[in-house]
């Protein structure tokens, strides 16, 4: 009894550390940020703790100027990664079931992980224009890698004596791939998926903020340019938030979807 | 890699070449030269100096970049990962901004640095420190409790159990953190010197790119890949020779 209530007590300690400690660490960083912004007035573009927050509320609440900046991001994000997501599972399997597609397409994803996309940007806007298809080209080409090698690893991956003793009990190519491979390779596809995504919200600022000027690359580019400190931080942050957002859906999502495919 | 390996990755580069010569030449399409011409423009850049003053700039930023990260990342991850009260009070931080496209944040580092080499370098950290923390941090924080128990019981104290027992057992997971991190500060420098855009390698490419010369383009895209891969294969030799032991 008395251990229990000993255990409970060194729980909470331990719990409200967890809490305190972060809490303690964001006042010290918004301290000094204020105390730095206020020292170099002068600078006008970084913005005081202050300033940022006000300028948060005016983005949030009043004028659309941010929520439609998301919209025209957000188009072409989803467009790209509903195209990324099926055709890198597709290729993902083919490259699993066909041995030499596979081993065609190696070195190319070799190059794929290792190359930075962003030189590339310029390019799809020599081939497209400035239109919403070169940015939804460009953020494929950021998420497709992962979405295909970790569909691609996945299968591989199945218990070959799995797929064995199927075989052997008479399962038909279709009935292994939707029966065995499929839920054995699940996994990987929800993590591919996932890394894909982040990948994808990586293209579409990238994108924004080099090359492209539309959406919240271009707020975010006009803020800078009126040195509208507040409102560029404010900016950011908002961005972020809707990065998190949408991660963390996905992570929901993959939690369930992998527990209902077992 | 067995020759058979090696005959059929060779025979995958030819295709794709061949495939890339074939539609240049029949179609004509702007963004696609042929194969050909961007090999000699490739040949021409680096004969005329163009690349190696431009590269020397953009390897530069990258490798104070990343010895930044790689140096303070490995401090504060080793320090997380042994004392409780810091790994607490860091770690959603750490998360957090591992989560956050780090691309996001190259304007507000610009409001800062304004147009120097430091906002690429600072670009680049923010692309490769999180990784090497969150490894480091994870690796000193799994290390196996039998091990340390044993240790102690030998007579170790904490700094050597640190430094004899936790060190080795985390390399092979600490290396992989320096290898993520590497290949992501290429793309952290190149993304630095695109949003500056008259710096280095990235400005060379922005510059070609307003010209709408996608032959050029494309050659110091070959650049960029080839110096990308020559750091992926460099640190994946540096990760086998320190961790050769633990297999």
């Amino acid at each position: 009894m008395a251990g229990a209530v000993r255990n409970n007590r060194s729980t909470l300690a331990e719990w409200s550390r967890t809490v305190l400690l972060p809490v303690g660490v964001a006042v010290v960083f918004g301290i000094l940020w204020q105390i730095d912004a206020e020292h170099q007035k002068s600078s006008l573009v970084i913005p005081t703790v202050g300033q940022t927050f006000s300028a948060l509320g005016h983005l949030l609440f009043s004028g659309g100027q941010l929520w439609k900046a998301l919209g025209t991001s957000n188009e072409a994000l989803v467009y790209a990664y509903l195209i990324a997501a099926v055709g890198g599972v597709t290729l993902g399997l083919a490259a699993a079931r066909f041995r030499l597609l596979g081993r065609l397409m190696d070195p190319y994803l070799d190059m794929a992980l290792a190359m930075p996309e962003a030189p590339l940007i310029p390019l799809a806007l020599i081939a497209f224009g400035i239109g919403i298809v070169p940015r939804v080209l460009l953020i494929i080409l950021f998420a497709i890698t992962p979405i295909i090698i970790n569909t691609r690893a996945g299968v591989r991956n199945v218990d070959p004596q799995v797929i064995e003793m199927a075989r052997s009990y008479g399962a038909s190519e279709r009935q292994l791939w939707l029966r065995v491979l499929l839920p054995g390779a699940w996994p990987a596809i929800m993590l591919g998926l996932r890394l894909g995504l982040a990948l994808a919200i990586d293209g579409m600022i990238i994108v924004e903020l080099l090359m492209v000027s539309v959406g919240i690359g271009n707020l975010v580019m006009q803020y800078r340019a009126t040195l509208e400190g507040g409102l560029l931080f404010a900016t950011v942050i908002c961005v972020a938030l809707e990065a998190l957002l949408l991660l963390s859906l996905m992570r929901l999502l993959e939690r369930r979807l992998t527990k209902w495919a077992r | 890699m067995s020759r058979h390996d090696i005959v059929v990755t060779a025979g995958a580069l030819v295709l794709g070449a061949a495939i890339w010569e074939a539609v240049g030449r029949i179609f004509h399409p702007e963004a696609v030269p042929p194969f050909t011409s961007v090999v000699a423009a490739f040949g021409r850049q680096l004969s005329d100096g163009e690349i190696t003053s431009t590269l020397g700039h953009t390897l530069g930023s990258f490798g104070i970049g990343l010895g930044i990260s790689l140096g303070g990342g490995l401090v504060i991850g080793a320090l997380m990962g042994l004392w409780r009260p810091l790994r607490q009070a860091l770690s959603p931080f750490v998360s957090l901004a591992q989560w956050i496209p780090a691309a996001l944040i190259a304007p507000v580092y610009f409001a800062i640095f304004q147009l120097s080499m430091w906002t690429e370098i600072v670009v680049v950290i923010h692309f490769a420190v999180f990784v090497v923390i969150i490894n480091t941090q994870a690796a000193f924080e799994a290390t196996d409790a039998a091990l340390l128990e044993m240790a102690r019981s030998f007579g170790a104290d904490g700094r050597q159990a640190a430094l004899r027992i936790r060190l080795p057992a985390a390399l092979p997971m600490i290396f992989a953190g320096l290898r993520v991190g590497a290949g992501r500060a290429v793309k952290g420098v190149i993304v630095g010197e695109l949003y500056l855009g008259i710096l280095g390698l990235g400005g060379v490419v922005d510059k070609y790119g307003q010209e709408f010369d996608a032959t050029n383009l494309l050659a110091v895209c070959l650049v960029i890949l080839i110096m990308s891969l020559i750091v992926g294969a460099l640190t994946r030799a540096v990760e086998r020779r320190f961790t050769r032991w633990a297999d």
